[in-house]
């Protein structure tokens, strides 16, 4: 189990590679009918480039997934507010990463500030509550 | 063309989603997280706030008046967990419009956000997650 400390900055969580793949699983669990997320000739009809756009839901979900990490536990979150600056394209190189704002031993939860890069250029930023394990 | 702030308050029909193990799995298969057997990711609130709340996305897209390739992005999303989700099993979700704003941003142009909150718990009424998110609709500017 981690042990959180005010000011540490989390280990990464890194998405080598957007899978478009993945993408059209999401779109089939969804029920999203949106074809920039899988039909890359729409997306160059639009102008929109000709790679697909990822989901919201996946894109906060990597947060999601770095938060719980860093608290150890997949059942570790308490609260996540998030904000969507930009598109994550498939192919793209995604980057999470984030600090321990502070910690509150009687109420067994950390404050973090996360934040997603793609290709280098932020795409989203975040809050999240996470319970973490009692000081020994 | 008016706007769209007369939704507010509009309540979608609400109802149960029967959850199925496999779509867990799928979920966090897709957002590159470890599927586990008895909690579905977080994330999964999402989908099944929308799916039990019989608010799809091409349902909310109806509601508010866009085409499903007009450019509707999400703005915001914000959750809190009462509960784990489980990763199977009957959960059941209600929804509502709360807010709906006309804006106009220095590379949006002309656009609606609108707010959504959906209310996600177990099948006999415990509180699983309450889900807050907005969307930015584009919208042409009057001729």
């Amino acid at each position: 189990m981690s042990r959180l400390r005010p000011g540490q900055r989390l280990d990464p969580y890194v998405v080598e590679s957007v899978d478009s793949g993945r993408m059209k699983t999401m779109a089939l669990l969804l029920r999203d009918p949106n074809p920039i997320h899988f039909d890359t000739d729409v997306n160059e009809r639009l102008g929109l480039g000709d790679r697909a756009i990822n989901q919201g839901p996946i894109n906060m979900s990597y947060l999601i997934e770095l938060a719980q990490r860093a608290a150890g536990s997949p059942i570790a979150l308490r609260r996540f507010r998030v904000r969507f600056l930009g598109n994550v394209l498939a192919g793209q190189r995604v980057e999470c990463t984030g600090v321990v704002v502070s910690v509150d031993e009687a109420a067994g939860t950390a404050e973090l500030e996360l934040a997603a890069t793609a290709d280098g250029d932020r795409v989203l930023e975040a809050v999240a509550t996470v319970a973490v394990p009692a000081s020994p | 063309m008016g706007g769209y702030e007369h939704l507010v308050g509009h309540r979608f029909r609400g109802g149960d989603y029967d959850l199925a193990g496999y779509e867990s799995w799928l979920w966090a298969d897709a957002v590159t997280a470890t599927p586990d057997p008895a909690v579905a990711h977080p994330g999964m609130a999402f989908m099944l706030s929308l799916l039990g709340a019989r608010s799809t996305v091409a349902d909310i897209l109806e509601l508010l008046g866009a085409a499903t390739d007009s450019g509707v992005m999400f703005g915001e999303c914000a959750l809190e967990l009462h509960a784990p989700i489980p990763a199977a099993g009957v959960v059941h979700a209600e929804g509502e419009v709360v807010a709906v704003e006309r804006k106009r941003g220095r590379w949006a142009g002309l656009f609606d956000l609108a707010t959504f909150e959906h209310r996600l718990t177990e099948a006999d009424g415990a509180p699983l997650v309450t889900m807050t998110h907005s969307w930015v609709f584009p919208r042409e500017e009057d001729a």
